[in-house]
């Protein structure tokens, strides 16, 4: 398993933001976390990728244990935050090949390929638009094709050539091999490409299910 | 192997627009030397103080370099904006750590002369060693204090992630979040630490100047805790500069809990603005977002009272006014957190928003004064009416800058209230 949360809790004081869940993910599956504001997705998120330590429980990332060694499971991750931060005085090719190169390894041309930064690659990232700079940090996350992929609404700030042409750029890292989470509200998206739902309510898992039944998710989202 | 994160800092440094407060700061201190006569360079006239006095200017200065590079190092290393972009890709510890502390030194490097640049007038005394020996004193805190204050924010890295530590943080923390009270306590402790050093520097100076070998131990004492204190933090740094974002992430989560059960009222100073809207949120905005300049001017406060307290009201009077004065600059930088198309879509007019900066920073400005008056009531009163009516002009200029001239706002403030606190101090 590329992905195993065992027992993940995280509380801050009284407050429960994740209580108990485990889940397990394979090579090749593209598991779309879904729920409704607060539910839990951007802690389990920080916690899967070692940004935040877990109360209870403990994650591994193809086998390396974030919450004791984050930088070295981070070798085989590949993470978009929600708010991606770039340096703002590089351009786009500079940003992607300092990933490549604190990473040890990464095909840039084809990052930028695939994420369709081609003509806007050497102006300064400062110039760039939301959608842009969301692009740019998906290259950064890709360039070193990591054997786990996780995104935190990701999509958001796409127009929808952007979102279809980053979509199939996941679908062909996932065909590669590479796990994949994408955190997101629009249901359709995950229709077309996951392998598999998991839906978060109130810090626990109410549905792990395939995208064939994301009729009842979609009712419980109304 | 080129240090990639090095490369990246002169990237940055190319690309970046070229800023020049420094340099202005350093003239505007030249230019205002002659001034404080009365106040740093009181020695000047009286040869029986000349030593004593040059020994003690030294330590101050040398300890004011110190806080500020503390400040500096903490914001540089732990607070680093760096984390966001670095934190989702592995880092390499020692590498990122040499980039971050030549970063800091390119920042601070003109600071120790900034400083030295106030007792120029020495020279023309003829006190050509003596001057040396000072800039050498305040070299001296800066390079050790940006040392030992790496190894220090380090170390409270291990404090607030260690186990064993966690009853003591329990116990010291009031209303923080635990790991948030190492990173509180771990500058007081470099500044109390570095000022100890400091005072055995500056106080050797007398011996170093009559060549005394045991003066001159003291005197690069510091430094040699600083080399000292570097070689630990760059080990220091393999285990704990990357595990310093999830412990900052735990204490920005949990005071995002905190600040969600807060009280609208805890706002410090609310209940003056009544239904004045501007001024509530130039209130909330300066409690909320930028705490650290009211309980700077606070702690700036706390020294002057300590320094009256133990009788030496020409002390006090310096960290009144630099604090008072100094604290007004909140309302530039007010401006930066608040951005021109909201306020034009607010309907903000120019007049409301100066009102409610100025009194923000009067009203601020007051923590730093208030602490002496009780020491200065009688004929020593008059100063202290000297150093409100430099910060009413200092609020006034802040807040005209923040509505007016947003871009360069601090530019021209800084020398503006550098002469102001000298005013002061007259």
């Amino acid at each position: 398993m590329n992905i195993e949360a065992t027992a993940l809790s995280k509380k801050y004081g009284h407050i429960s933001a994740v209580s108990d869940i485990s889940f397990s993910i394979a090579a090749g599956e593209f598991v779309g976390l879904v729920g409704p504001n607060g539910a839990g997705k951007s802690t389990t998120i920080k916690m899967l990728t070692g940004q935040l330590i877990p109360s209870a429980g403990c994650v591994n990332i193809c086998g390396v244990d974030m919450t004791k060694e984050p930088n070295v499971g981070r070798q085989e991750l590949g993470y978009v935050p929600e708010f991606p931060e770039l340096y703002n005085y590089l351009s786009a090719r500079e940003m992607i090949s300092f990933v490549a190169e604190i990473r040890g390894r990464g095909d840039i041309e084809w990052a930028l390929e695939l994420t369709g930064l081609g003509d806007d690659a050497d102006r300064l990232i400062r110039e760039y638009s939301q959608g842009m700079r969301r692009k740019t940090a998906i290259a950064c996350a890709i360039v070193a094709r990591p054997k786990v992929l996780i995104l935190d609404e990701a999509l958001n700030g796409l127009d929808p050539p952007s979102v279809e042409r980053v979509l199939g750029a996941l679908d062909e890292v996932r065909k590669e091999g590479t796990s994949i989470v994408l955190s997101t509200h629009v249901l359709d998206t995950l229709e077309k490409l996951a392998t598999r739902i998991i839906m978060l309510k109130d810090g626990k898992i109410e549905h792990d299910c395939l995208p064939s039944e994301l009729s009842i998710i979609r009712k419980q989202f109304q | 192997m080129p240090n990639p994160y090095w490369t990246l800092v002169n990237k940055e440094r190319k690309r970046s627009e070229k800023t020049w407060t420094n340099i202005v700061l350093l003239v505007v201190a030249i230019a205002l030397a002659p001034f404080s006569k009365d106040t740093l360079l009181y020695f000047l006239d009286n040869t029986a103080q000349t030593i004593s006095g040059i020994e003690g200017l030294a330590f101050r200065l040398s300890a004011l370099v110190g806080a500020a590079v503390a400040l500096t190092s903490y914001q540089q290393i732990i607070r680093t904006s760096e984390r966001e972009v670095l934190g989702s890709h592995p880092i390499q510890p020692k590498l990122w750590f040499s980039a971050l502390f030549r970063k800091t030194f390119l920042h601070t490097w003109i600071w120790p002369w900034m400083c030295s640049a106030l007792a120029w007038p020495m020279l023309l005394h003829n006190l050509y060693a003596e001057f040396g020996v000072l800039c050498l004193v305040n070299l001296i805190g800066w390079l050790s204090m940006l040392c030992i204050g790496y190894l220090v924010h380090l170390g409270s890295v291990w404090v607030a992630r260690s186990e064993t530590s966690a009853l003591l943080l329990d116990a010291i923390r009031g209303n923080n979040p635990r790991e948030q009270a190492a990173f509180i306590y771990a500058p007081g402790f470099a500044l109390f630490f570095c000022g100890l050093l400091m005072m055995l520097c500056s106080f050797s100076i007398d011996g170093v100047l009559k060549l005394h070998p045991p003066a001159f131990i003291f005197f690069v004492l510091p430094l040699l805790v600083g080399v000292i204190s570097l070689f630990f933090a760059h080990r220091l740094s393999e285990s704990q500069l990357v595990p310093a974002s999830a412990v900052l992430a735990e204490v920005d989560a949990r005071w995002a809990v905190l600040d969600e059960t807060q009280h609208e009222s805890a706002v410090y100073l609310e209940w003056l603005a009544s239904d004045r809207k501007e001024f509530l949120r130039a209130l909330r905005q300066g409690w909320r977002g930028l705490r650290i300049w009211p309980m700077g001017i606070w702690g700036f406060g706390l020294f002057a009272f300590v320094s009256a307290l133990g009788g030496d009201l020409r002390v006090a009077m310096f960290f009144s006014s630099l604090g008072a004065v100094g604290g007004c600059t909140i309302g530039v930088v007010l401006s930066r957190y608040n951005p021109l198309w909201l306020d034009e879509q607010l309907n903000v007019q120019g007049r409301e928003l100066f009102w409610a900066r100025f009194w923000v920073c009067f009203l601020y400005a007051q923590g730093a004064i208030i602490p002496i008056v009780f020491f200065m009531l009688g004929p020593e009163f008059i100063r202290v009416a000297i150093v409100e009516v430099c910060v009413l002009i200092a609020a006034g200029i802040s807040a005209y800058l923040s509505v007016y001239q947003r871009k360069h706002g601090l530019l021209f403030f800084l020398p503006a209230a550098l002469f102001l606190i000298f005013l002061g101090l007259l």
